[in-house]
C-alpha cells in the first residue's frame, strides 16, 4: 500500500467518522447523553487526524512526482522546484477541496477544545446539571449542536472529496512527467492568497455553527454572541488577508496595472466579508441594546452561505458560462448543499422567531443604532449589488438567451456611491450616542471633522483634481481621520487629566477599548485603502518602443534604457531589460529590471515579471512591464505610473494591526467587564467612565 | 449601565414624545423604516441603471457569420474560444483562430495582449472577446482583447 491509497482510505474513513460524530453529536442533545456528546469530541480529533494523514499523502506525492495520481499529474511537473509542487496542492478543485476540509478539521479541533465538556457523573442528575454552566465559548446547550454543525459540513464536503471527486484518483497509464502548474500561480504572493481564501471561506463555517446551535438549543442570548463575534472576527480577518494578498498578487504579477478587476472570482470573495462587516457591526447593537437580533443571526446564515458559493464557484467555473456548470461533476452537490443550509437555516430562524424579539427599540433616527443600520443596509446592498452584477450574464444567458458581459464600470459606477456613503458614516457614526443625539451636539462634534474635511476638498480642488469623486472621496477620507484622531485625542486627554504621561495614557487607553480603538484602527485602514483606490484613478498608461540608449518620458518621470540581457532559470529562459528611472529634474531614482520569460510546457504564454518603483513624495509607483523584445533589442515597454496604489498595501498592514488590538483578549478579571462596556461608549463619555473603572 | 455624562440628561418629555411616534416592526421608528427603504430603492435604481449603460451585449461566431455581407465593416464584439494550437504571434500581430463549437472565424489582432491569454480552462482554451471589425476578406479585425478569467490554470498543449 502506498502513502496515496493510505492517504485515500483515510478520506473514506473520515466520512464515515464525520457521519457518526454528526448522528452522535444529535443525539447527545436531543437525549442530554454526555457519553455521547464525548464521543462526538473524539470523532472530532479522529478527523483532524484523518485529514491530516490525506493532506500529507497529497503533499507527500507531490514532493515524490507520484504521476499516477491524476492530481499530480495535471498540476505539477519534474521541471517545477519543490516549494513551487507544494503550491499544486491547491492549484485545482479536488486539492483545494481537501485544504478546505482538512482546515476545517483542525479549526474544529480548537472551537470543540475550547468548548465546556460535560461531566460524566452528571448524566444521572437529569437536566437541571446542564444549567448555569457558562463555559468560555458558551454553555453546555451550544455545546452538541455547534459540534453536530461543524460535523454536518465536514460530511459534506468528505462526501465530494470521497466519491465525486477524489485527489487521489488513479491513471490507467503512468506519465513519465506531470503538465506542470501555470507560471502566473508560481509567485510567491500566490502561495499564500488563495489558501489564505480557502481559509476564510472555511472559517466562516465556524460562526454559522454557533448562530445554528443558538437556534437549535434556544439559548440565543451571551455565549452565543461572544462565540459568534469571536469567530467572525477570526473568519473577516482572514478572508480579509486573503482578499489584499489577491490584490498584491494580481498587481505584481497579472501586468495590467490594477490589482482589483471586478472579476468573478474576486467579486464572490469579497461578499461573505462584506455581509461579516456588517454582523460584527450590528452584534454591538444587539449586545448593547438587545435590537436587531433576527437580522444579526440572518447575517451570520447568509455569509456562510456566501461563502459556500464562493467556494464553490473559484474552482467550479460556473461563472464564466452555465455550459461549465453542466460539466463540472460538483456542481449539483453544492447547489443541492446551498439550498439544504438555507432553507434548513431559514426554517430554524422562522421557528425561533418569538425568541429573538427585540428588547427595545430605537428611539431616535439621530442614534448609534440607527447609524449601525444605515450602515448594514449600505453594506448589505453593496453586497447584493455586487451579487447581481456577478450572476446576471448567467441569467441572462439561461433566462433570456442573450449574452452579455457586466464590466468594471457598472461595479465602479454602483460601488462608488455606496463606499463614499459608508466613509460618510464611518465617520460620522462613532460621534452618536446610544439612543439619541440632539441635533445641537451633534452639529458642535461634527464640526471640527468638517472643517478638516473641507479644508482638503478645497485643497485637492487648488491643487488642480478635477473628477468629482476624487475630490469628494478625498473630503470623506478626511473627515474619516478627523474623527478618528479626535476620538483618540479625547480619550487621551481624558486619562492625562487622570494624571498618566503621554504614551503610558495611550497604552492603556488602548487596553481597556481593545474593540472600540482596534476598530478605529481598522476604520483609518479603510480610510488608506480608499485613498489608495482614488488614486489609482489618476493612473497614467504609455506604450513605447525603445532602441539601447534611447529615452522616453512618462508624465513626470523618464526612462533611460541600457541593455538587454539573457536570463536562463530552472525550467524557463528569457530576457531582461535594464532601465535607469529618472526623477522630474532628471535626478537618479533607481534602476528597474523588468523581464519576460517563457516556461518550459507553456511556449504559448510568455510570462512578464513586472519592475515596480515607488517614489516620493507623492507615492507614485512607476510599473513597468516589458511586452516585447525583438532581435536587434529593441524593447516595448508599457509604463503605468499609478499614484498612491502603495496605500493599499500600508491600509492592509494597518487592517490587520487593527484587528489583532480588536481580536486580543480582554484582561482577565473583573476589569474586563467594564472593558468591554468602555469599548462601545460613544465618543465624549469615554473617558468619564474609565475613570469610573 | 453607565450614564452618558457628557450629554445632558435625556428629559422625559422628547422620551414620551418618541413613544408617540408611529412605529412599525422590530421598534424601529417610522422615519427610519421610509429612510431605510428610500435608501434601498437607490441602490435598486443605481443598479438597474449602471447595468442598462454598461453590460455589455455580444455575438456568438455563428451569429455573425449568420448575418453574412450585412456584418463587413460593423464594429462588433464576439465572444468564443480560441481553437486548441492556433495562436500565432509576431511582432506586430497576434492571429488565432476564433469558436464557438460550430463555427469558426479567423482573427488578427494588434496591440496590448493580455498575459492571461493563452491559456486552457476546462480542457479547452479560454474564452474571449474580442471587440473590433469583420471584413470582407473573412477575417475578423480586433482592436481590443479580453480574456475572460477562468477558474483553473491550465498548460496549453
Amino acid at each position: 500500500m502506498t502513502f496515496a491509497d493510505a492517504g485515500n482510505a483515510a478520506l473514506l474513513f473520515a466520512f464515515v467518522v464525520a457521519c457518526y460524530g454528526t448522528a452522535a453529536s444529535l443525539l447527545a442533545a436531543r437525549g442530554r447523553l454526555p457519553e455521547l456528546l464525548h464521543s462526538a469530541r473524539h470523532a472530532v480529533v479522529a478527523l483532524a487526524a484523518l485529514l491530516t494523514v490525506a493532506a500529507c499523502a497529497l503533499f507527500h506525492a507531490l514532493l515524490t512526482h507520484d504521476f499516477s495520481l491524476r492530481y499530480v499529474y495535471e498540476h505539477s511537473s519534474r521541471a517545477m522546484p519543490e516549494l513551487a509542487r507544494l503550491t499544486s496542492f491547491w492549484g485545482g478543485q479536488q486539492g483545494s477541496l481537501l485544504l478546505w476540509a482538512w482546515g476545517l478539521a483542525v479549526l474544529s479541533l480548537v472551537v470543540v477544545w475550547r468548548l465546556p465538556v460535560p461531566a460524566l457523573r452528571a448524566a444521572s442528575a437529569g437536566p437541571a446539571s446542564h444549567g448555569g454552566l457558562e463555559g468560555r465559548w458558551g454553555d453546555l446547550h451550544l455545546a452538541p449542536y455547534v459540534i453536530a454543525t461543524l460535523l454536518a459540513i465536514q460530511t459534506f464536503f468528505l462526501f465530494v472529496l470521497g466519491f465525486v471527486g477524489s485527489p487521489f484518483e488513479r491513471l490507467e497509464a503512468i506519465p513519465s512527467d506531470g503538465r506542470g502548474l501555470n507560471p502566473l500561480l508560481m509567485d510567491p504572493a500566490m502561495r499564500v492568497h488563495p489558501p489564505l481564501l480557502l481559509l476564510g471561506y472555511m472559517s466562516f463555517s465556524v460562526p454559522f455553527a454557533f448562530a445554528i446551535a443558538a437556534l437549535a438549543s434556544g439559548q440565543v442570548g451571551r455565549s452565543w454572541l461572544r462565540a459568534g463575534r469571536a469567530w467572525m472576527l477570526l473568519a473577516w480577518t482572514i478572508q480579509g488577508c486573503g482578499l489584499l494578498m489577491g490584490a498584491w498578487w494580481a498587481y505584481r504579477v497579472l501586468g495590467w496595472g490594477g490589482y482589483w478587476g471586478w472579476d468573478p472570482v474576486e467579486n464572490v470573495a469579497l461578499l461573505p466579508w462584506l455581509t461579516a462587516t456588517a454582523f460584527l457591526h450590528t452584534l454591538l447593537v444587539q449586545e448593547r441594546r438587545g435590537l436587531l437580533k433576527v437580522w444579526t443571526m440572518a447575517l451570520a446564515i447568509a455569509t456562510f452561505a456566501l461563502a459556500i458559493f464562493g467556494t464553490f464557484v473559484v474552482r467550479s467555473g460556473v461563472l464564466t458560462s452555465v455550459h461549465s456548470f453542466a460539466l463540472s461533476p460538483i456542481g449539483p452537490y453544492f447547489f443541492g448543499f446551498l439550498g439544504v443550509v438555507l432553507i434548513g437555516a431559514t426554517a430554524l430562524l422562522l421557528y425561533r422567531l418569538p425568541l429573538l424579539r427585540a428588547e427595545g427599540q430605537i428611539d431616535a433616527v439621530l442614534s448609534r443604532e440607527a447609524g449601525f443600520l444605515l450602515n448594514n443596509l449600505l453594506l448589505v446592498g453593496l453586497a447584493a449589488a455586487v451579487f447581481w452584477g456577478t450572476v446576471f450574464p448567467l441569467l441572462s444567458e439561461a433566462v433570456r438567451g442573450v449574452k452579455v458581459a457586466v464590466g468594471p464600470p457598472y461595479y465602479q459606477q454602483v460601488t462608488g456611491p455606496l463606499l463614499v456613503g459608508l466613509l460618510l458614516l464611518m465617520g460620522g457614526g462613532p460621534l452618536l450616542a446610544w439612543r439619541r443625539t440632539s441635533p445641537e451636539r451633534l452639529a458642535r462634534q461634527l464640526g471640527p471633522p468638517l472643517a478638516v474635511a473641507g479644508a482638503v476638498g478645497l485643497g485637492m480642488a487648488a491643487l488642480g483634481i478635477e473628477r468629482g469623486l476624487a475630490l469628494v472621496g478625498a473630503a470623506a477620507c478626511a473627515f474619516v481621520a478627523a474623527t478618528v484622531a479626535l476620538e483618540y485625542w479625547h480619550g487621551l486627554r481624558a486619562r492625562q487629566r487622570g494624571g498618566e504621561s503621554g504614551l503610558r495614557a495611550l497604552g492603556t487607553l488602548v487596553a481597556r477599548g481593545r474593540r472600540r480603538y482596534g476598530g478605529y484602527l481598522v476604520h483609518l485602514a479603510m480610510v488608506l485603502i480608499a485613498i489608495g483606490v482614488l488614486g489609482s484613478g489618476h493612473q497614467l498608461d504609455r506604450l513605447v518602443t525603445l532602441a539601447p540608449g534611447e529615452q522616453a518620458r512618462v508624465g513626470a518621470f523618464t526612462l533611460t534604457y541600457d541593455t538587454l540581457y539573457e536570463l536562463r532559470g530552472p525550467g524557463y529562459e528569457g530576457v531582461l531589460a535594464r532601465l535607469q528611472l529618472g526623477g522630474p529634474r532628471g535626478e537618479y531614482l533607481g534602476t528597474l529590471q523588468p523581464d519576460r520569460r517563457v516556461y518550459a510546457n507553456w511556449e504559448q504564454q510568455p510570462v512578464s515579471t513586472i519592475a515596480i518603483q515607488t517614489t516620493l513624495p507623492w507615492l507614485q509607483d512607476v510599473y513597468v512591464v516589458l511586452t516585447e523584445a525583438d532581435a536587434s533589442n529593441r524593447v516595448t515597454l508599457h509604463v503605468y505610473v499609478n499614484p498612491l496604489v502603495v496605500c493599499v498595501w500600508l491600509g492592509g498592514v494597518l487592517f490587520l494591526l487593527g484587528t489583532l488590538v480588536a481580536a486580543w483578549p480582554e484582561a482577565r478579571g473583573p476589569r474586563a467587564a467594564v472593558g468591554s462596556a468602555v469599548a462601545v461608549q460613544p465618543a465624549a463619555t469615554a473617558g468619564a467612565t474609565q475613570e469610573g473603572a | 449601565m453607565a450614564t452618558h455624562l457628557g450629554s445632558p440628561p435625556v428629559s422625559p418629555e422628547p422620551l414620551a414624545a418618541a413613544a408617540a411616534a408611529p412605529r412599525l416592526a422590530g421598534g424601529v421608528p417610522l422615519k427610519l423604516w421610509l429612510g431605510g427603504a428610500l435608501l434601498l430603492v437607490a441602490i435598486a435604481y443605481l443598479v438597474l441603471t449602471s447595468l442598462q449603460t454598461s453590460t455589455v451585449y455580444y455575438l456568438t461566431v455563428s451569429e455573425l457569420l449568420a448575418r453574412g455581407q450585412a456584418a463587413y465593416g460593423q464594429t462588433v464584439r464576439l465572444s468564443g474560444e480560441v481553437v486548441d494550437g492556433s495562436i500565432q504571434r509576431d511582432r506586430q500581430h497576434l492571429r488565432f483562430v476564433l469558436t464557438d463549437g460550430t463555427a469558426t472565424i479567423p482573427v488578427t489582432h494588434t496591440g496590448q495582449v493580455p498575459d492571461l491569454f493563452g491559456y486552457r480552462a476546462e480542457g479547452a482554451y479560454q474564452e474571449v472577446v474580442v471587440e473590433g471589425r469583420y471584413t470582407a476578406s473573412g477575417v475578423f479585425e480586433a482592436r481590443s482583447l479580453i480574456v475572460k478569467h477562468g477558474p483553473t490554470f491550465e498548460a496549453a498543449q
